[in-house]
């Protein structure tokens, strides 16, 4: 009777709780799912068990759900149940007619129903309501709890599945041909006309573009649908980067979010793992990280200094490659004031969630799949150089162009026995890249019971570089586990940990600076260490004559076969949460975390080629060299948090407080002196110095609070607070406080709102301030340093390394956000958000008084601004019978502008300059003006603009930025029956490059001798008239400085990149369950088609062959993905 | 229930543990409070405060007055392009890499060190009263270094004291603490910047009269400050501002304490680097640390060649000389061709930073720069007897110098008693006994003497006279940018 009570009370408040409720009496039981004929024969002998015993084990042997109110089945035995070989119907009826219950089929459930309670029900409810069951599956057939069910026109009739999927709603009887729509995050929704039916049995699909219904996860344990958003969060589901190379996170957001871009931090080629810079909406900070914060799970992770570099090793890999993005649920961008301010202190530059998997209660679920691939460079994107003809013809040209070589007689290529320059010809690109190879093996199993959900994962990753000599292994595991441990107490644990091996080599600028007139090898096969040139010497008694020097080969080649360059991390992110709730609505909950890293770099120099010989002597010495650096970031976050209806109202928030704690430690030792190659241990090398160490920490501490309220879907308001300490900062201002505040308004849910065509039209705006405090550590405290240099006559003496300054701290943004969302018939959906960010008191490293003893110092001054606009939209292009065509795409702009400097000074940094009222990305190069056709002499323009012959550092001008003009992807999705294709593009228009690239290989003959040259300056003045590309070349001169930085380097970074194709096959399901596996797909991706940008020329380099110092590489890979 | 209470204990601990949490001591390196809390702490900062003063003693500053001079031929070839510029009184405040700025800078350093240290030893005097005697000293330390710094850049970024009668031209800033990063300090005039100096001088004095000065004993104590080392500064400040009676007062303490050295004696406060340490006063000490000086001076090229250095004696200097017995010209000067190298027959070389070096790695091989000596008191005490009028007083001090010079005994010297002829005596012997020692051009600005280099001078500039703007260095355009109450030298920073 209790029962019926409780029924009673909840049906006066809400009708979700109601039917939450109801679910709870339903009995659990979920099985497999088969699909099996309603004549299925069964054989079944029971005696003297209850009636759910038997259900149970007609549920196994039928395939069929039974489902039941427990107070109709409880308490009732079977004394005897004989059948063999029956059907269904006829075990049905002779099991349940005794005990005055009756049955109904629908589909695959079978649904029974008190014979007395039914008529009785019906005689006093059936004016009222109907009462519809069933059952919610996702694509694999797994029950989706939470799914919410709603009546179509009358919002407020709406329930919640369990976790068994089931669920009963009452349906009045007043409403003709009712129609029940279901949604689940991430799934399609569904409209489905009940009819006449009862039970309704539904599946949902995925919904890669509808992000409609979308959960959006936001720090600390908010979440909220994107309709009730405020602020603004992009967020991408695992489901729309599956298809995307796994090397690296950071990577997979590239084109799908909008305002943040992702470039490479050089075009050179320095490091084989390069670096991106990543930001959101902007660079705002001159001095500070301009790097988004990243936090796994709700903690945050170390992701490398100021610059991505990871300190303490010698190559920084990424520690977004220790993660396995196949358990990555979601990643959430934050951007504005509103979703980022309750982050406070390191909010500023956007912060970027990952939401890992976690188990869904149902029987366990098995997912297998394996990818397999090849990739090659990608041609177009190789940077073109001389082959071994063209560089001779171009080297001779240029030394016979120098005054006073009237002959080749002492041009140093010419043919000699080491080196027969004159026949050979080396493709340096085929001695450095070859096939690469991608392997990736994924395990997952997922599932839950009542008491505990688990979702298990190992992967194994394998990728070999193009570049050979490279390649990078993951093998990783993640266990998160729910645990309810009490009615109102679960404990979640997330870890996830993986063991990272990175083989590397840089070939540096080898691949296209050596010359091709010269051999990797000598003639006996052997690495060569030594080529010979000819020389214009002086004989004993004056006279001048050729002669044979010997120079040094520094071989890369060798190196790379011969030397170890091995970094290892073992990498962690571990959570445990604690969460109890309180009271309705109320939860505390408390979490410690963890982001370990432990880094272990092993680098041997063999005896056997110049890395590990003295350079002078030529002895075989071999280099030892060993780093190693542990990160350890942990965080305790205790916070309470509010969610509650009260008839219109709905009011939420949390308060909590948050301190994490910052470790680096290094340490590294060398070595050389070895007896021979296999030892490579310091501990054995003849010399051993120069061992160092390092560490350091930073400590923060938070208090956060946030508010939100909304009025019947219509109006929103939220507030923010953040209080930050940081040790990083003076005592004076250690303490910071942030806040936001933002509203929005659903218009498309007033009453004198009526559209059929417009569901979604939505208005929003945000302000508030976040602060950026990433400097590098303890930058404000003034410290003294050790060292020899402040040693004093054998004392150990301390010096003052940086000044005090105690006023020093955070660098403020105050950002204002404005939206608006468009929704036309869930087909498409568009939204359009303008900015403004103000960022005060930067953090810069700047010229002060020598006075204070120090050069440069760190204070609060200076303005940007960051402008922009953002526009992106999902549209359902195409949807007929079996086909489907929908395109995801985004569009941003932001404008850049440095509004104070230090004292109104203008900074130059190398090719660009800080100027008040510029870009600061703003170039600063003299202005080239081409080749005077009369010699072939360079030309620049003054600042006056007047042609001049003469280079100039004073004629440098602010000149184009580096900040493109848009930037977006676009991704479309076609599908065809099981058949599925993704296409997904990048793009940029706008904005400008100074490439390195152009430096030493567009030298005009000045480095000619060394390196070999771009295809560029075969375009080069040869005779009066000619209007050449390049400047008339000189051997080994400079032609009046044509080569100093100008705009001769800059290149519009206009382009299209063709990023990623992925063909899908999903196959046959009712074939596949007879090899008894769930689902199958089998999938063909390719990344890096090709890349377009409108200045390329055939046979010429442009920005398309120098935009990361290595060439693209086309992956091609075939994956199967199998699910149990 | 339990669980609550737990939660709130929870909560309740790390609340207030919160501001204790954000106390972090970095590892390797120390916050400043933190280093002066105790006892070892001012000591390796005294250490620092003597190393950073060696930093700029052993580069740019020990230079300038050479290569500003006449005594000095710079070789263009391998001088620096600031060197060049600074020969040719032609140096750009925008030469932050070399003289113009790197003078200013590394000062600023070691006075900025000075001044942590007595900034923090009242604290450190209340907290440890045991070691007072010790503080005391290092209090006395402090103020001779800073006093030093003070002096030096003064010397170097304004005109002498006595350019406007009232010594009301612009000086430099004074720090009695290390300014913050917003505070902007600004020139003051170089008359208030002597009583800085003097202050500071005559209160160290007051310090060792007191008691203090037993840290350092034996051959080491001339590498720290100390009574007779705050005496020679004083006669030298005394000299440059014309306080004749002062100087002489000072000179004599110190003549008194420290006699003259002779022969080797003499010659080892050049060529060894461990040398008995007669004579010298104050000397900074660069073990095991590198030093630009050798570099400049060195001319000893690969496998015992001997090579042109970027500095020589210059004909002015030589022909002083002219009886070739003189120890400063027999010993202390080398022609290079004596040992058959250079075709040059006249180049002749100083020996001055002819230390025999005990360490192999380059990085180490240093010279300790003299800073205060015994010659230099009778020479400051001739030139002030002789300002003064007592001519024999000042002919008796510089007949000491000859005599040691040329290895005899007083009595066979004779010195004209001339005034006019004295008073280039004087000079002549200045520049003799000191000369690459940092003084010369200091001397000729403050003598108010025209800068007249010789016919075979490599300079664009062999003549240029007093009074000049370009007798100082400009500030630099850095320090001037970030510092907008800083206020630039006339005509050379336009």
């Amino acid at each position: 009777m209790r029962t019926v009570r409780y029924f009673n009370q909840l049906r006066k408040r809400r009708w979700g709780l109601f039917a939450l409720t109801l679910m709870a009496l339903l009995q659990i039981h979920a099985k497999s799912f088969p699909q099996i004929n309603q004549e299925i024969k069964v054989s079944i002998i029971e005696n003297g068990v209850s009636l759910e015993q038997v259900f149970d084990q007609l549920e196994k042997l039928s395939g069929f759900t039974f489902l039941y109110k427990k107070m109709d089945v409880s308490g009732k035995t079977v004394q005897h149940l004989e059948a063999r070989e029956k059907t269904l119907k006829e075990v049905l009826n002779e099991l349940l007619l005794p005990l005055k219950l009756t049955y109904e089929v629908d589909d695959e459930v079978i649904i029974i129903r008190n014979r007395e309670a039914s008529s009785k029900g019906a005689g006093k409810a059936a004016q009222q309501f109907r009462e519809v069951t069933g059952r919610v599956i996702d694509e694999e057939g797994q029950p989706l709890a939470g799914t919410t069910i709603y009546l179509k026109g009358q919002k407020q009739v709406a329930v919640r599945t369990g976790n068994d999927g089931k669920y009963v709603i009452q349906i009045p009887e007043t409403v003709t041909s009712p129609i029940l729509v279901f949604s689940y995050l991430g799934k399609e929704t569904r409209e489905i006309e009940v009819g006449t039916k009862l039970v309704l049995l539904v599946q949902l699909k995925p919904a890669i573009n509808q992000l409609d219904e979308a959960v959006i996860v936001s720090g600390y344990g908010l979440q909220q649908k994107r309709s009730d958003l405020v602020g603004s969060a992009y967020q991408i589901s695992g489901e729309q980067f599956k298809n995307l190379p796994a090397q690296r996170v950071d990577n997979l957001l590239e084109g799908l979010v909008p305002g943040l871009q992702i470039d490479y931090n050089t075009d050179a080629a320095t490091s084989t793992r390069p670096r991106f810079n990543l930001r959101v909406r902007g660079t705002a900070s001159m001095s500070a990280s301009n790097e988004p914060l990243w936090i796994v799970d709700g903690i945050r992770v170390f992701t490398g200094d100021r610059t991505n570099m990871i300190p303490g090793m010698s190559t920084s890999i990424s520690p977004l490659s220790y993660l396995n993005p196949d358990d990555i649920e979601s990643i959430t961008v934050l951007k504005d004031a509103t979703m980022a301010s309750i982050y406070g202190a390191d909010g500023a530059n956007g912060v970027i969630l990952i939401t890992t998997k976690k188990g869904r209660k149902g029987d366990p679920k098995l997912g297998v799949s394996v990818r397999y691939g090849l990739a090659k460079i990608n041609e177009g994107t190789r940077f073109k150089v001389l082959d071994a003809d063209q560089y001779l013809a171009l080297a001779k040209e240029a030394y016979l162009n120098v005054p006073g070589n009237n002959d080749l007689t002492y041009f140093p290529y010419q043919d000699l026995p080491n080196n027969p320059y004159s026949t050979t010809s080396t493709q340096w690109d085929d001695v450095y890249y070859g096939t690469g190879t991608y392997l990736q093996n994924n395990l997952n199993v997922s599932g839950g019971t009542d008491k505990v959900d688990y979702y298990i994962s190992g992967e194994y990753f394998k990728n070999q570089s193009t570049i050979k000599g490279n390649d990078q292994q993951r093998f990783s595991l993640r266990t998160n586990l729910d645990i309810s441990l009490a009615k109102k107490l679960k404990l979640t644990l997330t870890m996830g940990a993986s063991y990272n091996v990175n083989q590397l080599f840089n070939p540096g600028n080898d691949y296209y600076e050596l010359l091709p007139i010269m051999s990797p090898y000598n003639t006996d096969g052997s690495y060569r260490l030594w080529y010979d040139i000819v020389e214009k010497t002086q004989d004993e008694d004056g006279n001048f004559i050729p002669s044979v020097h010997s120079y040094k080969f520094f071989n890369s080649v060798a190196e790379r076969d011969q030397n170890d360059d091995i970094q290892r991390a073992f990498a962690s992110v571990n959570n445990l949460i604690l969460q109890y709730d309180v009271l309705e609505g109320l939860k505390l909950t408390s979490q410690v975390g963890a982001d370990f890293q432990s880094l272990h770099g092993d680098v041997y120099h063999a005896r056997t080629n110049w890395s590990g010989m003295d350079i002078y002597t030529g002895n075989p010495l071999g280099e030892a060299e060993r780093r190693h650096a542990n990160f350890l970031i942990w965080s305790a976050i205790e916070r309470l948090n509010f969610n509650r209806h009260f008839g219109k109202h709905a009011v939420g928030g949390v308060a909590g407080m948050e301190i994490s704690s910052q470790d680096n430690k290094s340490l590294a030792a060398y070595g050389s002196g070895f007896a021979n190659d296999h030892i490579k241990e310091v501990s054995y090398a003849a010399v051993r110095d120069n061992a160092t160490s390092s560490s350091s920490r930073v400590r923060r501490s938070s208090f956060f609070a946030q508010a939100n309220y909304n009025y019947d879907s219509r109006y929103y308001l939220a507030l923010n607070w953040r209080s930050d300490g940081n040790s990083d900062f003076g005592a004076d201002t250690r303490w910071g406080n942030f806040w936001s505040a933002g509203a929005s308004w659903n218009m498309h849910n007033e009453p004198f709102f009526s559209s059929n065509l417009i569901k979604v039209f939505k208005w929003k705006a945000s302000f508030g301030t976040n602060g950026n405090s990433r400097l590098g550590d303890l930058q404000s405290m003034g410290v003294y340093t050790y060292g020899t240099s402040s040693n004093y006559l054998g004392t150990s003496g301390t010096v003052m390394q940086s000044v005090w300054n105690r006023k020093l701290s955070w660098e403020r943004s105050y950002m204002a956000n404005f939206g608006v969302r468009v929704n036309l018939n869930d087909r498409f959906d568009a939204e359009l958000e303008v900015y403004n960010k103000k960022t005060v008191d930067l953090l810069s490293d700047l010229d002060v008084s020598r006075t204070t003893g120090d050069q440069r110092v760190m204070r609060n001054v200076g303005k940007t601004q960051n402008r922009g606009i953002e526009f992106s939209f999902q549209s359902t292009n195409v949807r007929h019978g079996k086909f489907l065509w929908t395109t995801d795409a985004n569009i941003s702009h932001n404008s850049n502008k440095l509004l104070e400097i230090y004292n109104g000074i203008s900074k130059t940094r190398d090719t660009q300059i800080w100027m008040e009222g510029e870009d600061l990305n703003t170039f600063y190069l003299v202005k080239w003006a081409g080749v005077d056709p009369r010699d072939g002499a360079p030309l620049w323009y003054d600042v006056n603009g007047n042609l001049t012959r003469t280079y100039d550092l004073a004629n440098r001008v602010p000149y184009k930025s580096a900040s493109p003009l848009f930037a977006g992807g676009l991704s479309n999705t076609f599908q065809y029956g099981n058949w599925s294709v993704n296409v997904l593009a990048v793009y940029r228009i706008g904005g400008y490059s100074f490439t390195s690239f152009g430096r030493n290989v567009s030298s005009d003959g000045l480095h000619l001798m060394e390196t070999n040259q771009s295809v560029n300056q075969l375009d080069r003045w040869q005779s009066p008239g000619d209007l050449a590309l390049s400047p008339k070349p000189l051997w080994q001169q400079s032609n009046a400085n044509s080569t100093r930085n100008s705009t001769r380097y800059l290149y519009n970074t206009t382009y299209f990149r063709l990023k990623n194709v992925s063909v899908s096959y999903r196959l046959n399901p009712k074939l596949l369950r007879r090899t008894g596996l769930g689902d199958a797909s089998v999938n063909l991706l390719i990344d890096n088609i090709g890349l377009w940008t409108p200045y390329d020329q055939a046979g010429q380099n442009s920005y398309k062959q120098a935009i990361s110092g290595y060439p693209m590489e086309t992956t091609v890979s075939l994956g199967l993905s199998v699910k149990i | 229930m339990i669980k609550v209470k737990f939660y709130a204990v929870l909560l309740l601990c790390t609340l207030t543990s919160c501001n204790k949490f954000l106390e972090v001591e970095p590892v390797g390196r120390t916050t400043i409070p933190v280093l002066f809390s105790d006892m070892d702490g001012i000591r390796a900062a005294m250490a620092g405060a003597y190393a950073t003063t060696y930093a700029y003693y052993s580069s740019h500053f020990y230079l300038y007055p050479e290569i500003a001079s006449d005594e000095l031929l710079l070789n263009l070839s391998s001088a620096s392009e600031s060197q060049r510029d600074v020969y040719n009184f032609n140096a750009s405040p925008d030469d932050e890499t070399g003289m113009v700025g790197k003078v200013w800078e590394e000062i600023y350093v070691a006075l900025s060190n000075i001044n942590n240290i007595l900034f923090y030893l009242p604290n450190l005097e209340e907290k440890f009263p045991q070691n007072k005697e010790e503080l005391q000293t290092y209090r006395a330390e402090a103020l001779f270094l800073r006093a030093l710094c003070h002096f030096d850049l003064c010397r170097v970024y304004a005109q002498p004291y006595n350019y406007t009668a009232d010594a009301s031209h612009l000086g430099i800033p004074i720090l009695q603490q290390t300014p913050g990063p917003d505070d902007n300090v600004s020139r003051k005039s170089v008359k208030e910047v002597y009583d800085f100096i003097i202050n500071d001088l005559l209160a160290a004095k007051q310090l060792y009269t007191a008691g203090a000065n037993d840290l350092h004993q034996g051959a080491n104590k001339r590498f720290y400050a100390s009574n007779e080392a705050v005496q020679a500064l004083l006669s030298r400040v005394y000299l440059y501002k014309g306080d004749w009676d002062n100087c002489i007062q000072s000179a004599s303490a110190v003549i008194a304490a420290i006699p003259l050295a002779r022969g080797d004696d003499y010659t080892h406060m050049f060529f060894t680097l461990n040398d008995a340490g007669k004579e010298t006063i104050f000397r900074l000490n660069g073990l095991d640390k590198s030093s630009a000086l050798l570099d400049f001076y060195n001319f000893k090229g690969e496998s015992g060649k001997l090579v042109k250095p970027a500095g020589q004696p210059t004909d002015t200097l030589l022909k002083l000389f002219f009886d070739p017995t003189d120890i400063r010209f027999s010993i202390l000067m080398q022609r290079l061709n004596d040992q058959g190298s250079e075709t040059d027959g006249s180049a002749f070389v100083t020996r001055k930073f002819d230390a025999d070096q005990t360490a192999v790695d380059a990085d180490r091989q240093h010279y300790n720069p003299l800073v205060l000596r015994v010659s230099e008191l009778y020479l400051n005490r001739a030139e002030a007897y002789w300002n003064k009028g007592q001519f024999g007083e000042a002919v008796a001090d510089i007949k000491q110098l000859e005599a040691r010079a040329f290895n005899t005994s007083v009595d066979d010297i004779t010195v004209t008693s001339n005034k006019d002829v004295l008073n280039h005596v004087i000079a002549a012997e200045r520049m003799k006994e000191l000369a690459f020692e940092g003084h010369r051009f200091f001397d000729i600005t403050r003598r108010k003497e025209d800068l007249q280099r010789d016919a075979t001078t490599t300079s664009t500039v062999p003549f240029i006279s007093y009074p000049n703007d370009r007798f100082v260095l400009p500030i630099s355009q850095k320090e001037l940018d970030a510092n907008l109450n800083m206020i630039g030298n006339p005509t050379v920073n336009n």
